[in-house]
Order: C-alpha cells, then sequence, then structure tokens
C-alpha cells in the first residue's frame, strides 16, 4: 500500500486526542459512540459487540502500549480507522503487560481489500521504534500526521 | 433499530470473524503481525448464546440465505439491494425507518438493513 493511500485512512474527525473512558470495555463504547454520531456506522452497540468479541480471541494490544482492535462487521461502508490517545494509559491485557497509550481502531466492511495491506502497513510501521516512540508522544491529529508522513517517506 | 436486525447484523458478522479463524492463510498473517488469535471456541459459545436471542424461523432463513449466497443480509442503498442490485418496492426513506422493520428482499430474499 503506497504512502498517500494509506495517509488517506485517517481522518481528523475520527482522532480522540484524549479518551474519556479509562477501561478497554468503555474505550470501546466510546469509539463506537464517536462512529456512530459521524455516520460511519448506522448502530454503535453492533461495533460494540464485535470488538469485545474480537477480544475474546486475543488481546489486540500488541506490546509497548500500543493497541490495534480490528475487525470486519457490516455495520460499516467502508474501512475506517480510529486514532486514540491515553496519557496514564489503559489495561489491555497487553502480553507485557504495559498500559496502552495509544489505540488504533480497525473496521472494514466484509469485502474490503485494504483491510489487511492497511493493518499490514500499520503493523510494519509500528515495529520501528523511533516511529513508535513519537507516535506515543503526539498529542494532536496534526502531529500524528506529520510522523507517519516523515517515517514512511523515508522508507 | 429492530433488535432481531441488530442481531442478525452481529450474527453475520460473528459468522465472517469465524470464517476466517479457519483460512490458515489470514491466521498466519495475523500470527505475524503480532496478534493472538487463541480463543475460537469463546466466539463459538457466543454464537450459541446469540442464536438464542433470534426466533428460529429468522435463523433457519438466515441459514438457508447464507448456505445459498454467502451472506444472509443485504445492506440497501437508495432502494437498492446491494444483495442482488434489484430496486425495492417501497417508500422507506430513512435509514432510521428502514431498520425498524425486518425485512427480506422479495428477490433474492436476503434481510436487508439500510445504510
Amino acid at each position: 500500500m503506497i504512502l498517500q493511500q494509506f495517509l488517506t485512512f485517517f481522518d481528523s474527525d475520527l482522532f480522540i486526542e484524549d479518551f474519556t473512558s479509562h477501561t478497554k470495555k468503555d474505550v470501546f463504547k466510546e469509539i463506537a459512540n464517536l462512529l456512530e454520531t459521524t455516520k460511519k456506522i448506522f448502530k454503535a452497540e453492533i461495533i460494540i459487540d464485535l470488538l469485545e468479541k474480537r477480544e475474546q480471541l486475543g488481546t489486540t494490544a500488541i506490546g509497548k502500549g500500543i493497541a490495534i482492535p480490528h475487525c470486519r462487521s457490516m455495520a460499516a461502508e467502508k474501512l475506517t480507522v480510529i486514532v486514540g490517545l491515553k496519557q496514564e494509559g489503559i489495561d489491555f491485557d497487553a502480553p507485557d503487560q504495559l498500559p496502552v497509550k495509544i489505540v488504533f481502531v480497525i473496521i472494514a466492511p466484509p469485502q474490503d481489500v485494504n483491510y489487511l495491506p492497511f493493518l499490514g502497513k500499520l503493523v510494519e510501521l509500528l515495529r520501528d521504534e523511533l516511529a513508535r516512540k513519537r507516535l506515543l508522544r503526539v498529542k494532536s491529529f496534526k502531529g500524528f500526521k506529520k510522523v507517519i508522513t516523515e517515517f514512511l517517506t523515508n522508507e | 433499530m429492530n433488535d432481531i436486525l441488530q442481531n442478525l447484523v452481529i450474527l453475520q458478522d460473528l459468522d465472517e470473524m469465524i470464517s476466517e479463524l479457519n483460512n490458515a492463510e489470514i491466521i498466519t498473517q495475523q500470527e505475524e503481525m503480532g496478534f493472538e488469535i487463541n480463543g475460537l471456541e469463546k466466539l463459538t459459545e457466543a454464537r450459541e448464546e446469540l442464536i438464542k436471542k433470534i426466533p428460529p424461523e429468522v435463523f433457519n432463513h438466515y441459514n438457508r440465505v447464507r448456505t445459498r449466497y454467502g451472506r444472509a443480509i443485504a445492506p440497501v442503498r437508495e432502494n437498492i439491494c446491494l444483495g442482488c442490485f434489484i430496486k425495492i418496492p417501497t417508500q422507506i426513506s430513512s435509514r432510521e425507518m428502514g431498520n425498524q422493520v425486518l425485512r427480506n428482499c422479495e428477490n433474492c430474499g436476503r434481510y436487508l438493513y439500510w445504510v
């Protein structure tokens, strides 16, 4: 997936600078409500239920303060990405037990072909230690997009 | 939103998730990305619980249509069933109105939800 296409999936309306929630369960509700309010999905409860079921398969926290809850759902019309921050961290049952400070939620309709390539590209970016450390310090959508653009441009 | 319709959408999503878990290539991809995948039986249990909330005749129809087409639920946009692309003969003018009642496409039989 090329950089320009990757960047188009991030939306300032779907960037949460500071979750009001303190638990994984409430974070899912906050995200789903934002998606319903912005008309990205037609019913918040469907996404809450699905994200919780996805977690039953195993945590979507990948360690080092990052979680990527992801699933396919008919409730979404197109690939939708929400990014949220929580400076003090949220318990996500991470493999390294560290609290999660940045959450990327990816929801895609069943037939979407960009879902796995996007997920792969995101994981690849987050494996870069410097990129990860800088992303964990961002406070705004502008700063977030700047970090991603710089790292992927220099690939 | 109609409760049965909402549960059908969740069931369809859950069935897609379970189906992906039976695809070795997708599992390998996810594991290589660093995700744990080890709770299939929990999803199966969740599916059984969900089915209890759906009337048997609706669930039976869901199964029949899913066996035939792969997916038993289809979105509707501009009164077109996006499962078979046939126009729905209706006066429904909003998502809220469309999703209040459980409806089938008269052509393909899929359950419909308005997006």
